[in-house]
């Protein structure tokens, strides 16, 4: 009896384990401050997919990034971010799974570490997060700066007063359930 | 006589300077287009876009964005945040589907959409891909719906 307890036991904790959440529809931001503009962009369309087993994926396409102003999203793809050459920025990262609970309600604390590609250079990146479970939803966030040098984002010209080297990353994505 | 003349020169400068700096105003500060009134280059089901892209999504990237395109399809998933409206169109059955950024100055117009309800919106395409998990997805950016 005591076998038959534990292999079902066995077998609950690899299937939860297994489980993963995902999104096409996370929002991703950024802003940059500088002396003389502080420039926000949004894209509401990156993908998303959380294994419980802890790993977190996410990908964004360049060109979904919506700025306030036209010029603006036509030098951020044209001049900076080279949209046509490095479609997407990714982000493939690890976390403790045994810090979240998913069968239990409540907010809980990640330490992520991965590797973050933009602009065609892959960087390491450690930073916190935090992950929100609520009635079988789960909403993971995470705010990070990078520094644009570190992928190839030179600043020149007149441009070095309203663009930021640093740049705050702003990560929010509501998963549901894979193969509900 | 002179001064006169020089007056007159000094009021034609500033009147240069002052529509030039307009004009350079309203470049940078020009807002992102507006789709709403453009007539779209392509109009297609949400069917047959992603079964382009599920066969060859750099192709169908490639071919589709630069143009404005309307799509025909039932709504799959609508998200709506203090950022704005995302919609989804695709079948319930499949992981894929064409995911919309819906433009902010229509906010109003997308809160009367429902889920299952057949739409037809129109806008840019921003990406294209094919993924092993998530199936096949086609972004666009700045959708408005065609009326």
């Amino acid at each position: 009896m005591k076998k038959i307890i534990t292999v079902i036991v066995l077998c609950t904790t690899t299937v939860a384990h297994a489980q993963k959440y995902f999104t096409k529809s996370g929002n991703i931001s950024f802003s940059s401050k500088a002396s003389l503009e502080t420039i926000e962009a949004v894209n509401k369309t990156s993908a998303c997919v959380l294994d419980t087993k802890g790993i977190l994926d996410f990908a964004v396409q360049i060109k979904g990034f919506v700025f306030p102003k036209a010029l603006m999203q036509q030098h951020f793809n044209e001049n900076y971010m080279e949209s046509d050459k490095f479609p997407k920025a990714t982000f493939k990262g690890t976390f403790d799974s045994k810090t979240v609970q998913y069968n239990t309600g409540g907010t809980y604390n990640i330490n992520v570490k991965g590797k973050l590609t933009i602009h065609g250079i892959t960087k390491d990146i450690n930073t916190t997060g935090t992950i929100v479970v609520n009635q079988g939803k789960i909403n993971a966030k995470s705010t990070f700066n990078i520094t644009l040098a570190d992928y190839g984002i030179t600043i020149t010209g007149m441009a070095k007063d309203k663009i930021a080297n640093d740049v705050t990353i702003n990560v929010d994505a509501a998963l549901q359930r894979l193969g509900k | 006589m002179h001064i006169k003349k020089r007056g007159k020169i000094i009021i034609i400068i500033m009147i240069i300077i002052t529509i030039s700096a307009l004009i350079v105003w309203q470049y940078i500060n020009k807002p992102n287009i507006d789709y709403s009134n453009l007539k779209p280059d392509v109009t297609l089901s949400y069917t047959a876009l992603l079964k382009e892209a599920n066969t060859n999504d750099t192709a169908t990237f490639k071919k589709y964005s630069h143009t404005l395109i309307a799509v025909t399809g039932f709504v799959k998933e609508i998200k709506n945040d203090s950022l704005g409206f995302v919609v989804q169109i695709g079948d319930t059955t499949s992981l894929s589907s064409i995911v919309c950024q819906m433009d902010n100055r229509y906010n109003k117009d997308c809160s009367t959409i429902k889920k299952s309800q057949l739409i037809n919106l129109k806008g840019k395409m921003t990406g294209c891909s094919n993924d092993e998990l998530l199936g096949t997805t086609v972004e666009m950016n700045f959708c408005v719906l065609q009326k």
